[in-house]
């Protein structure tokens, strides 16, 4: 279906796409259980960029005419569950700072009254804005 | 006082840099041997440092230190958790503590420290005693569509399995060790006074309302205005729904 200038294109766009993870998880900007995710979709990006007709044949095989649709079919889920799943992980941060943030005024309220700690500094790391 | 209940207040603040002195002196006149802990939940005003000043006036004239019946203590929390994040914060100090009852008393002014008498009068009952706006009579009510507001909560806790209770959303409230322990690991973020009553009642805590005034406030500025408040009851009404499903809210 496409041509080589086609494949070419393609091949390229995903070889830069799965430079561009290794290169955030090298410098750290993606810490490697997220990385473990997106592996695997990069890698699927490359197989179907490397073979154009794979994607028709399993397009072919669930009963979908139009074979790119399968792909915006497949990353509408991915994306999907991905969003719920970093929801969750939302708040289970929030859950943890707000713990955190508690022990903390405790704390400070116990060094204060035990003379340890002069009173009225300013709380560290004052939220920004 | 000797044997009667070791009472620690617990007054969440937010920027209430306009009420809190007045909250204090009123507490500090109704009961001087009431343990108080302000949670101040990340003002921008100078909330804490009022409480400050106020704890170490007190210090400096022979009174109370913090853990001390009639102290004052401050939980100066470091970033904005939310009225939820507060009065958890409260609640664990408490814990931490020896006192046997705790009340939350807005530091807004809306809850005159004389109605926890009332409060008190019947904690022997039940593990939480709600102060009601609308069981008794001349007190400030809030505004027509809040009152709508809370009929509808009132209605669709009581639809659900929660208890009976006419005021839902009033902050004024009085836990037993029991009752904050229980509550304590699952205290609600935002909004947490009608999801805390279901919570009360899949723990098996005994609820009792009693009539109580309450005053507009004194200072500040309500969490609760507009859209926010269209908000608040959809998110209330689903978490509601949520519990009585068999979820768990909070963390």
């Amino acid at each position: 279906m496409a041509g080589p200038r086609g494949w070419i294109f393609v091949a390229s766009c995903t070889a830069l796409l799965l430079l561009w993870l290794v290169h955030r998880i090298q410098t750290g900007r993606l810490r490697s259980e997220y990385a473990i995710l997106w592996a695997p979709v990069g890698l699927a990006l490359g197989v179907f960029g490397a073979w154009p007709p794979l994607i028709d044949r399993l397009a072919a095989a669930v009963g979908i005419a139009y074979a790119p649709s399968l792909l915006i079919v497949l990353g509408g889920a991915f994306t999907f569950v991905y969003l719920v799943h970093l929801s969750e992980r939302a708040g289970e941060q929030r859950a943890r700072t707000r713990r955190l943030a508690q022990e903390l005024a405790i704390l400070r309220a116990r060094l204060e009254a035990a003379g340890l700690l002069d009173e009225g500094p300013e709380p560290p790391g004052e939220e920004p804005g | 006082m000797s044997a009667g209940p070791r009472l620690v207040v617990v007054v969440p603040a937010r920027d209430e840099a306009a009420a809190i002195e007045g909250v204090l002196e009123a507490l500090r006149r109704w009961r001087p041997e009431a343990r108080v802990c302000v949670v101040n939940d990340g003002s921008t005003d100078d909330t804490a440092a009022r409480v400050r000043r106020w704890a170490a006036r007190r210090r400096a004239g022979g009174e109370a230190g913090p853990r001390e019946p009639g102290g004052v203590a401050l939980l100066d929390l470091p970033v904005n958790l939310g009225i939820g994040g507060a009065v958890q914060a409260g609640l664990r100090w408490f814990l931490a503590g020896d006192g046997t009852h705790v009340v939350q008393v807005d530091g807004d002014g809306q809850h005159p420290p004389a109605e926890v008498d009332r409060l008190l009068a019947r904690a022997d009952e039940a593990d939480i005693v709600v102060g009601s706006r609308f069981l008794g009579d001349g007190s400030w009510r809030s505004t027509p569509g809040r009152r709508l507001g809370i009929r509808l909560l009132a209605a669709w806790l009581r639809l659900l399995g929660g208890p009976r209770v006419t005021d839902p959303t009033s902050g004024l409230r009085l836990f037993n060790r029991r009752a904050a322990a229980a509550l304590l690991p699952a205290y609600p973020d935002d909004f947490p006074e009608p999801v805390t009553l279901m919570l009360a009642a899949r723990a098996g805590l005994r609820v009792v309302e009693v009539p109580v005034r309450m005053a507009p406030r004194q200072g500040g500025r309500s969490s609760l205005e507009g859209v926010v408040a269209g908000y608040y009851m959809a998110k209330v009404m689903l978490a509601l729904l949520l519990l009585r499903l068999g979820g768990r809210i909070g963390g």
